[in-house]
């Protein structure tokens, strides 16, 4: 509860207020508690809590958990759709999650650069979001018979495709009219259009580069 | 003797009382793109003309509002300069303009140009990654704040149409074009965006973002070359959105069966 209100207060103030200066007051007032004396209970003191808060904002901001689920639901149904149509719908539904809750993971990127701590906390989370990746896309070639090409493995694909689903959004902001919601490519059955993302294209750009079928 | 610089005498601030507008006015602006960068690209929406004036020495702001009418006006000054800083990859543009104004027989392969012309980025060095987060910081305060977000728009346009008459002309260059619904813009867009987010990750996997790939292409030499991750990416993208210009038949953007489903 406590670590929501906090994230809630975050998102409510944006950027206006930095993460070293949320207060557990603050958090425990607006969680409906009268005193903060509940909170001492489970955290020491407000550095403890804010390491915490940064822990799980920096998780929940990763639309890369979100993504393995759904693969691995997709994979493990009974019809498995061709590697195009997979990348199309999860690449789609991650940019949009990623779209989201974006702005948080960046104010605590930009918070860790100048708090050794919070790196410490941020570079655990990141190590966590790797390895989800990585298991993500080694399921994935796993499952389409797929190798890579030498020399790329599933963590330079993982880090190169968070690269451009993270810069699209910042675009996306920025300039709209460069990133099309989508674009029509003649990818269905009989060379029927279907609509794809700019991330989505992206991955398959990629994808197709970094890996081949197997032997 | 007067010391000199490269760019010519080196000239002492003037007096505070004899200071031009044209001085002050570039001391403002220095004192504020100082402060947005050192303190927090955050609190830029909220910088107060009174605070700079106070940094830069003066005793008023009365000459500051001899330049500029009102903080608004001066904020989004202070804006432009800052963001005229971040258009990026300056040595790629000169790289790549150099060798495609070249006689096309003594062209390097497409795949060593992408590879040595987006060298150098997004890494840029410790000052790149720092301007990189003043960019952060102002698109983060860009969420509420409309100046702010006409203004970062106006600069990125400004870029993306840059580097997209660049690879206009070097598709142009190497009988390229691209496939339908693709375009420059889009390409641009795509590089900018796989620029900006491995800065991002530069700065949470250095280890794999800023890693150094030896890899061997059937356009480039026969010996693996070096390439960063931004480079690989970029050669997939010029791979998958264009094609040698004779090929006009293929009316497949991305082909279907690349990956055999």
């Amino acid at each position: 509860m406590l670590l929501e209100a906090g994230a809630a207060l975050l998102a409510e103030r944006g950027v206006s207020v930095t993460l070293d200066r949320i207060s557990l007051i603050d958090v425990c007032r607006r969680a409906g508690l009268k005193t903060a004396g509940s909170a001492y209970k489970i955290w020491p003191n407000q550095d403890a809590y804010r390491a915490e808060l940064l822990h799980a904002l920096v998780v929940s901001s990763s639309a890369s958990f979100a993504a393995k689920g759904q693969v691995d639901g997709i994979l493990g149904g009974g019809r498995r759709p061709s590697l195009d149509e997979l990348i199309r719908v999860v690449a789609a539904d991650n940019a949009e999650l990623n779209r989201a809750i974006y702005p948080t993971y960046l104010v605590v990127w930009l918070a860790q650069r100048s708090d050794a701590e919070l790196a410490a906390t941020f570079a655990d989370a990141e190590d966590a979001w790797l390895d989800t990746l990585v298991a993500l896309f080694t399921a994935v070639v796993d499952a389409y018979d797929l190798e890579f090409v030498e020399p790329f493995d599933a963590t330079i694909l993982g880090v190169t495709l968070s690269a451009l689903v993270e810069g699209l959004t910042i675009r996306q902001r920025t300039t709209p009219e460069f990133v099309a919601e989508s674009l029509p490519l003649p990818t269905g059955a009989d060379g029927t259009v279907e609509d794809w993302t700019p991330f989505a294209i992206g991955v398959k750009a990629i994808f197709d580069a970094y890996t081949r079928p197997r032997p | 003797m007067t010391p000199r610089t490269p760019e010519g005498p080196r000239r002492r601030p003037p007096p505070v009382g004899r200071r031009s507008i044209d001085d002050t006015r570039a001391l403002l602006i220095a004192t504020g793109a100082e402060m947005v960068a050192t303190e927090s690209a955050v609190t830029v929406g909220r910088i107060d003309l009174i605070d700079v004036c106070r940094r830069a020495g003066l005793t008023s702001a009365g000459s500051a509002y001899k330049i500029w009418d009102t903080q608004e006006d001066y904020r989004v000054d202070l804006l432009r300069h800052v963001l005229s800083r971040f258009i990026p990859g300056r040595h790629a543009i000169d790289l790549v303009t150099a060798a495609v104004a070249e006689d096309p027989a003594t062209l390097p392969p497409l795949s060593e140009l992408i590879r040595t012309a987006t060298g150098t980025t997004p890494a840029d060095g410790d000052d790149g990654a720092r301007h990189f987060s003043v960019y952060v910081g102002l698109w983060l305060a860009s969420a509420d704040d409309e100046d702010l977000a006409r203004e970062l728009h106006d600069s990125d346009v400004a870029v993306i149409d840059a580097y997209a008459r660049l690879y206009d002309a070097v598709a142009d260059a190497y009988g390229l074009e691209w496939k339908p619904p693709f375009d420059a813009r889009f390409f641009a867009t795509m590089v900018a965006a796989l620029t900006d987010g491995l800065t991002v990750r530069l700065g949470a996997h250095g280890d794999v973002a800023g890693r150094t790939l030896a890899r061997r292409v059937d356009d480039g030499p026969g010996e693996p070359t070096e390439w960063s991750l931004l480079a690989c990416a970029v050669d997939a993208f010029a791979r998958a959105f264009s094609r040698p210009r004779e090929a006009t038949a293929d009316p497949d953007a991305l082909d279907p069966d690349a990956d055999g489903g």
